[in-house]
């Protein structure tokens, strides 16, 4: 804890005070609910009260080590509510719809249905076909993630993601016959 | 030509595969051991391909923080009264008896010391303060706004000419939809709220009198928005454009 403060429990308000809504707000920023994200940010100061006797530093590094519990809660909480989706049974007999026929599916086109399953074997074969590497860099770069936070995600340079990607986009092109 | 639609349930089929390969998310701490570099490559791979998978996971961990706090009227801008309200349950959850800091400022001597400095400067202050007061003086420079449509144009308004530290303005009701109460807001440029009156009621001469700090605004355009209130209902009425100008 850092020495400039003379008692621990005024210390640990002040980085509430300082803190707490920043926290708060990265947990909505990822789409957690407003109740789920004060939940999750009570536990982040939990954590940072219960482990303030490790920390030593100025309020940048207090920041810094606010922050790497509060990413742990998050990381921490997807993974229980995968484990929760994954044992508990998903069926609500309450629900009105539980009983009722699906809506008819609308009459399919066959001929365009056929061209879609082509189209996307043919795409999932190359994907499959590029280098573990390059696959893992188009993939994160489709899903949205920029050079830099692919970079860090693999941890690999920003120069490595490029070339990799467009190694990738190269072989895509070749693959699936497209110009562009 | 592939579609998006198509790379989308390639993506999708290629998740489901390697989530049921995978089995469970890693730990934050494998993660937290994963960004320092401190796990074996056959471990590392692993984590790299849960990430791939895992679009939730790889968004915790590259998530900026916010750097700055919210303001009033911010998104996930919270109050002090939330911040007070949190602060309570939170020391229920840690079993603590942390007396609030405002209270507890008094055991350090020299904080003590600095607090009676500006309590008797305060005072004198006060004292000043309290003459002036005592004495009849003329409000001058009350500026009456004009609700948007009246003013013609797209004029912003008028020009504040700040009596001092603060300045008087005048937003009349007449001519409005007549509602029991009214609320105030001041909005900036960008439509940001600056300032909420609560909920009040108009003078009997149907304006409302507010009178504006010269040090809460910077200079800038801005409107006052006057919405009537009955219960819960809310409905925006009119806006009155201002500008404050740059200090002489």
């Amino acid at each position: 804890m850092s020495e400039h403060y003379a008692g621990r429990d005024e210390y640990f308000e002040s980085v509430y005070r300082r803190y707490y809504a920043r926290v708060y707000r990265f947990y909505r920023s990822l789409g957690v609910s407003d109740d789920e994200a004060h939940d999750l940010a009570q536990d982040a100061f939990k954590r940072f009260y219960e482990q303030m006797h490790l920390f030593r530093g100025g309020p940048e590094s207090e920041w810094a080590f606010l922050r790497k519990l509060a990413r742990n809660v998050m990381l921490n909480w997807i993974r229980g509510r995968t484990a929760l989706k994954r044992d508990v049974k998903l069926v609500e007999l309450d629900d009105p719809d539980f009983l009722e026929d699906p809506p008819a599916p609308e009459k399919p086109d066959y001929a365009e249905k056929e061209q879609e399953t082509l189209r996307r074997n043919r795409l999932a074969e190359a994907l499959r076909g590029l280098p573990e590497g390059q696959r893992q860099c188009i993939r994160l770069w489709v899903q949205g993630h920029k050079y830099n936070e692919i970079a860090e995600l693999l941890r690999i340079s920003v120069d490595a993601v490029k070339s990799r990607l467009r190694d990738a986009k190269k072989y895509l092109r070749a693959q699936l016959g497209e110009e562009q | 030509m592939i579609r998006k639609s198509d790379w989308d349930a390639v993506e999708e089929e290629l998740m489901n595969e390697e989530r049921r390969k995978l089995g469970d998310p890693s730990t934050a701490e494998e993660m937290l051991a994963y960004t320092r570099g401190e796990l074996s490559p056959e471990q590392e791979e692993r984590v790299r391909e849960v990430l791939v998978c895992r679009p939730d996971l790889a968004e915790a961990l590259t998530k900026p923080f916010p750097e700055d706090d919210a303001q009033p009227g911010d998104p996930g801008y919270l109050s002090e009264a939330e911040l007070d309200k949190q602060w309570v349950r939170l020391q229920g959850k840690i079993g603590s008896n942390v007396v609030p800091i405002r209270t507890d400022y008094w055991r350090n001597a020299s904080l003590a010391l600095a607090a009676a400095l500006v309590l008797a400067l305060g005072g004198l202050l006060w004292l000043a303060q309290a003459r002036r007061v005592d004495e009849p003086r003329v409000l001058s420079g009350g500026q009456l706004l004009m609700p948007e449509g009246r003013r013609g144009g797209s004029t912003p308004g008028p020009v504040l000419s700040f009596d001092g530290e603060s300045q008087l303005v005048s937003v009349s009701v007449i001519g409005q939809q007549e509602f029991p109460a009214y609320r105030l807001d001041i909005v900036n440029s960008s439509d940001r709220r600056l300032w909420a009156s609560g909920v009040v009621k108009p003078r009997t001469d149907e304006t409302f009198g507010i009178m504006l700090p010269r040090k809460f605004l910077k200079p800038g355009e801005y409107r006052i928005v006057l919405y009537g209130v009955d219960g819960e209902r809310s409905e925006r009425l009119n806006a009155y454009g201002f500008v404050v100008p740059e200090q002489p």
